[in-house]
């Protein structure tokens, strides 16, 4: 058995301790909203947050992640970031659209004007519809958003 | 899921609340080529049938229904504003609901409207749906006519109501629904012309971004039915392998595995949960028969292209005397081009739950062709009636011409009727990768004639790709396909002698439509060869073309508009620009791209502009969306997109040996959209091509370098 806090929530889950963050978050509590792209990290589909930290849900045994606070895409209720992303009208399939989000989500909690060099860094996620010009514009209105917010 | 209904069959009501008025109607079994790169004609499944229907809700809104169409990736997205133009709908009065057919459904309906089914989804709707809405409109100002006992001309249709404006009167469609389902439904009513649009031709949000963005959109992947287990599964490495045996004492030992399933060319694992199956899947080591396509790899299926090469392929075109041009060239061009397999590797990796019951299939996923699962369901489950096929789309994480074919759905039928259950089958990237149908390696050897003025007297060529057309079919031998030359005989420009020969080898590696098809690497061939024959005719590449595609004022009006916007000939300090310019699909887009190369190969892109000419628009935004994403789609197709064989099996097995293009390689794009003529073009798939050739025709202004095979990075370019 493995115990975990998601969104605020602790679940104890019979899954193997080896089965990634992804597949309990997914298979075992029906939070389908993070995907899986690739299972070896490089496409960004599954991030989730982990005690603050941007983490990609695929490679994560679930019994690593026992004790956090693992917050995922169903945990944002009207978030700046959302906001954005339907003003900049960002999705297309949309399948990596919960990752782009909680990465970029992850990158303003840690850096509230990021610079269009900071986001190349931050943001290595994988959109194949090719959305990313639409994202890079919805991150700085996210950004100037949660600046007013706070000021 | 076959329903026989008449043109116009009149039904009683059931007087439910929920609608007073449902007129059901034709949506195309699949979108069309035009916007995803699906197949043509030859794969479309068109049938007598309603798939969708329209009712007027009491809230006064307007609902279409279907499931059988895919609605939401794009293509259709403008179905509500065609709609809301006719019937005098605001935009938010329309809304869009994924729903399978149901018998209830049907006893509520009351009119059959058939529409024809297009090859271009936007040609397809364009008409049909304005129709439907002028139609819709026009029987509800009649049934308020009678009403009131007024002339229906003194009625007024806005915002789903009509009214009399001389009483004052006023009743909602939906008021007016009973009264008008016991009238006949006009035909032919005129449609408005664009001037007095008030929602077509203005940018519109798309309906499913909300969904999109909160992580409530609901996708194939995240299906959960009663009762399901999750399979993943290995089929043959090699194409048209066969399974010998497996060990299935390792996986069953696995916690949560239920089952080993062995098929023909396949070992599928189910379990409770995704990584349980996985786990299994990986201990069963399967032993395959691999058969003869394991003698093949990238290398020798070059060979066999290069050599097919120096021999006379199929005549694709012969326009002018191409002899005669070559004969008095006063300057002559050749070079030979090349472009590898692609992987579509949309994000979500391929799925499909099925459940099959004996006596019915049902499946859930998204898929770009419903109407090939019914196919392959006659084929291989003869046993089950095909009214009793249900096809539930959902979303699809990416399509690209990748969800067109009737596998995996066929793998989870067959599984669910081996374990007595439904069954969600999903593919691990590695088996989605491995298993996919590309784009299919060409290579291309060209030659280019120049007189003493450095205009282009004869264009000639000889193509080797396999047919994506065959692929379609049970027929090796198609005579013509089209996919092999398109963008190298149909384009924009008029050359005074045109010859293209064309063949098709057969190495036995799956192809399969792409976004761009075979426009994305022939346009690469052509425009890459038009800016070596500019240079070589000491000419400035825009007004090279200008030459070739003058024939069309729009093109004219095009390629100014490109020179202007693009500050074409003064990049930034430092940069350097490349051009191209391509019809294809009813469209023309013409592209430049500003870019900076260092010493060491290191290309950094600034700046794209890309000037579109798709005709009548519906959406301006969802043009912009897609050019910006096929332009992005045409970027790692050019950079890094690379599928090579060996022993008949695929090497790439995930995204780290399959690179993608990133936020950190995307610079700003300015799309502008010429101003509409009367016909629709398509939007989807034409700003791909030229990107690939714009890129490559940068990068020989920055280096001298010319890029005659894909992708760039082999050629020892990096991109920051």
């Amino acid at each position: 058995m493995i115990t975990l806090t998601v969104n605020g929530q602790t679940h104890r889950i019979d899954a193997e301790p080896d089965t990634p963050l992804l597949w309990v978050l997914r298979d075992f509590l029906r939070l389908n909203g993070t995907k899986y792209g690739c299972g070896i990290a490089y496409c960004g589909a599954c991030t989730v947050e982990v005690d603050g930290n941007v983490v990609r849900a695929c490679i994560v045994p679930a019994s690593a992640a026992e004790g956090s606070d693992i917050r995922t895409i169903e945990d944002l209720d009207d978030h700046p970031v959302q906001r954005a992303w339907i003003e900049h009208q960002v999705p297309q399939c949309g399948y990596c659209q919960s990752g782009m989000i909680m990465a970029a989500k992850g990158l303003l909690d840690r850096n509230p004007e990021p610079s269009d060099a900071d986001i190349d860094v931050a943001i290595t996620n994988v959109c194949r519809c090719g959305t990313y010009t639409r994202i890079r514009a919805a991150i700085h209105t996210a950004a100037a958003k949660m600046r007013e917010g706070r000021a | 899921m076959k329903m026989e209904i008449s043109r116009r069959e009149f039904l009683q009501t059931s007087g439910t609340a929920a609608a007073s008025l449902v007129i059901g109607f034709h949506l195309p079994a699949r979108p069309a080529r035009a916007q995803f790169g699906g197949p043509p004609d030859p794969f479309v499944i068109d049938r007598d049938m309603i798939n969708a229907y329209l009712t007027l809700n009491p809230d006064e809104t307007v609902s279409i229904v279907s499931a059988a169409a895919e609605m939401g990736q794009g293509s259709l997205s403008s179905l509500p504003m065609l709609i809301a133009e006719e019937l005098e709908l605001d935009i938010g009065q329309v809304r869009i609901e994924q729903a399978p057919l149901n018998q209830e459904a049907f006893s509520n309906l009351l009119f059959g409207y058939q529409t024809t089914v297009g090859t271009s989804a936007v040609r397809w709707a364009y008409e049909p749906l304005r129709q439907l809405g002028a139609n819709t409109r026009e029987l509800l100002r009649n049934a308020a006519a009678a009403a009131w006992a007024v002339p229906v001309d003194e009625t007024v249709a806005r915002s789903g109501r009509v009214t009399h404006p001389a009483s004052g009167r006023s009743l909602s469609y939906f008021e007016l629904g009973e009264t008008a389902s016991g009238m006949e439904i006009p035909t032919d009513v005129p449609l408005k012309p664009q001037s007095e649009w008030r929602i077509l031709g203005t940018p519109f949000p798309r309906w499913d971004t909300e969904a999109k963005s909160t992580a409530s959109a609901n996708y194939g992947i995240d299906m959960q039915v009663d009762g399901m287990v999750v399979a993943t599964i290995a089929a043959t490495p090699v194409p048209g392998g066969t399974l010998r045996s497996v060990d299935p004492e390792p996986a069953l030992a696995v916690n949560g595995v239920e089952e080993v399933v062995m098929l023909d060319d396949a070992v599928a694992v189910t379990a409770t949960n995704y990584w349980s199956a996985k786990k299994g899947l990986d201990a069963v080591e399967p032993q395959w028969d691999l058969g003869p396509v394991s003698a093949r790899n990238s290398g020798n299926i070059r060979e066999e292209m290069l050599q097919l090469l120096d021999q006379p392929g199929n005549e694709a075109v012969d326009e002018g005397d191409i002899d005669a041009a070559r004969d008095a060239a006063a300057q002559m061009v050749t070079a030979t081009y090349e472009a590898p397999y692609w992987a579509h590797a949309t994000l979500e990796p391929l799925n499909a739950t099925a459940h099959y019951r004996g006596d019915s299939i049902e499946f859930w996923l998204g898929t770009q062709a419903p109407g090939g699962i019914e196919s392959m369901c006659e084929r291989m489950f003869p046993e089950v009636p095909t009214e009793n096929i249900i096809v539930n789309n959902q979303y699809l994480g990416g399509g690209f011409g990748r969800r067109g074919r009737p596998t995996p759905a066929d793998q989870a039928a067959l599984i669910s009727k081996r374990v007595g259950k439904p069954v969600k089958l999903i593919w691990s990237r590695e088996e989605d990768m491995t298993h996919d149908t590309y784009r299919p390696k060409s290579v291309v050897r060209m030659e280019g004639y120049l007189d003493e003025a450095g205009r282009v007297t004869g264009f000639k060529g000889r193509i080797a790709v396999q047919s994506t057309l065959a692929s379609l079919t049970d027929n090796p031998d198609v005579p013509v396909d089209p996919f092999a030359t398109e963008g190298l005989i149909d384009h924009d420009y008029r050359f005074p002698a045109l010859n293209f020969e064309y063949h098709s080898p057969r190495p036995g590696i799956p192809i399969g439509f792409y976004r761009g098809v075979g426009f994305i690497h022939n346009t690469f061939y052509r425009e890459s060869f038009m800016d070596e024959l500019a240079y070589a005719a000491g000419r400035d590449p825009i007004e090279f073309r200008l030459e070739l595609a003058g024939h069309r004022e729009r093109n004219i009006l095009l390629l100014n508009t490109l020179a202007e916007r693009s500050n074409w000939g003064s990049p930034a300090p430092g940069n350097v620009q490349g051009v191209a310019f391509a019809y294809s699909d009813e469209s023309t887009v013409g592209e430049v791209f500003e870019a900076s190369v260092s010493d060491d190969g290191r290309v950094k892109l600034h700046r794209i502009t890309c000037v579109c000419d798709v005709g009548v628009y519906m959406n301006p935004m969802m043009i912009e969306h897609q050019m910006e994403s096929a332009i992005t789609w045409g970027l790692t197709s050019a950079i890094f997109g690379e599928i090579l064989i060996e022993d008949g099996a695929t090497r790439q097995k995930n995204f780290h040996e399959y690179e993608m293009v990133r936020i950190s390689h995307m610079p700003a794009i300015e799309t502008v959209i010429l101003p509409p003529t009367d016909t629709p073009g398509s939007g989807g798939e034409c700003g791909a091509p030229p990107a690939p050739p714009a890129l490559a025709n940068a990068i020989f202004a920055g280096t001298g370098r010319r890029l005659r095979s894909l992708p760039f990075r082999n050629h020892g370019i990096s991109f920051a």
